[in-house]
C-alpha cells in the first residue's frame, strides 16, 4: 500500500488555489467545526458512469490517502483513488454557478453537462 | 475526447443553510420582499430570487445604473445526454412578442423572464438556487414535464413528446 500512497502524493490532485480557498472557506464554517479536512470520493451515478463526491471528513478515515495542498488536508477514499490520480481540482465561479471542476487527464468520457465522466 | 474538459459534481448534502453565511458570496440577504411574482407558471423560491438580486447588485456595481434593467432568462434548449437542457442567462434585452415576466420588481422590472416556447416545457417546475458545498448554481426542479432526467439535472427527456404543445 505505501506504494500507492507515493504514487498519490506525488501524482494528486494540483490543487489550484481558488479551490484551496474555497475549501478553506468551507472548513471554517459553523458546520466543519471539527474537520480535518474534505474528503474526495466518487460514486457510481449518472449517465456516464462516475461522478465526484465532496464531504467533510471529521475524523482520520483510515484507509484514505491523505494528501496536503495549500494548507489544507484532502482525504482520498480508497474505491476513489484509480479513478482520481493526476487531477486538478479548481473552483470556477460564474454568475450562474460556482462549483468544483475537476480536470481528470484519465476521464474517457464525459456527461453533456459535465457531471459525470467514465474512467 | 479532450480530457481538459471539466467536469463536476454534486451529490453532497450539505445545503446553503448549513453554509456560513460570509463563505457563499451568493449569500447575502437581499430585499426581495418587494417582487412582484406576476406569473404561476413556475415557482421560484427565494434562494433564487435573492441570487438573481445579488447578480443584479453586482452588475450594476461593475457596469453602472443601466444594469438595473438585467433579468435572469430560462430557457430550454436541445441537448444533453436526455435531449432537453435548461439553460440559464443574465440577459437585459426583452422580446415584448414572446417573453413572459415570471418575476418583477414592484416598479415592473422584470427580474425573472422566460419565453413562451420554453415555458411550455417548463410550466409546474420548480426554479431554485442550489447550494451545495460541492456546487451552487440555478436549477430547474420537480418539473412535470420531465419524463427522465440526466443524473446532475440538467439535461431532460419531455414526457409524451409528440403531443407536446410547446413543439411545433
Amino acid at each position: 500500500f505505501p506504494f500507492v500512497r507515493v504514487n498519490c502524493e506525488y501524482y494528486f490532485n494540483r490543487k489550484t488555489e481558488r479551490a484551496a480557498e474555497r475549501i478553506k472557506g468551507i472548513l471554517s464554517g459553523d458546520n466543519a467545526a471539527g474537520a480535518l479536512g474534505i474528503r474526495l470520493g466518487v460514486k457510481r451515478r449518472g449517465c456516464n458512469g462516475l461522478s465526484y463526491t465532496l464531504n467533510y471528513a471529521f475524523e482520520q478515515p483510515e484507509k484514505d490517502v491523505e494528501m496536503e495542498a495549500h494548507g489544507i488536508k484532502v482525504y482520498i477514499e480508497p474505491m476513489a483513488l484509480f479513478s482520481v490520480v493526476g487531477t486538478t481540482m479548481d473552483w470556477e465561479e460564474t454568475e450562474l454557478a460556482s462549483e468544483f471542476t475537476f480536470h481528470n487527464p484519465n476521464s474517457k468520457g464525459e456527461c453533456g453537462c459535465g457531471e459525470s465522466f467514465t474512467v | 475526447q479532450s480530457s481538459s474538459r471539466r467536469s463536476m459534481v454534486t451529490v453532497t448534502q450539505t445545503k446553503v443553510a448549513d453554509l456560513p453565511v460570509d463563505e457563499a458570496p451568493s449569500n447575502e440577504i437581499n430585499d426581495i420582499s418587494s417582487f412582484v411574482q406576476l406569473s404561476d407558471a413556475l415557482e421560484v423560491t427565494s434562494s433564487c430570487l435573492n441570487r438573481v438580486q445579488s447578480l443584479i447588485q453586482q452588475r450594476i456595481q461593475k457596469e453602472g445604473e443601466e444594469s438595473a434593467d438585467h433579468f435572469l432568462r430560462v430557457f430550454v434548449d436541445a441537448g444533453g445526454c436526455s435531449g432537453f437542457q435548461y439553460q440559464f442567462e443574465v440577459d437585459n434585452e426583452f422580446d415584448e412578442d414572446e417573453d413572459i415576466v415570471v418575476v418583477a420588481t414592484q416598479d415592473s422590472t422584470p427580474r425573472v423572464v422566460v419565453d413562451e416556447v420554453s415555458l411550455g416545457f417548463l410550466k409546474g417546475s420548480k426554479l431554485d438556487y442550489v447550494q451545495e458545498m460541492i456546487k451552487s448554481a440555478f436549477v430547474v426542479a420537480e418539473n412535470p414535464q420531465s419524463e427522465s432526467a440526466c443524473g446532475c439535472g440538467s439535461s431532460f427527456a419531455v414526457k409524451n413528446f409528440e403531443a407536446n404543445p410547446a413543439l411545433d
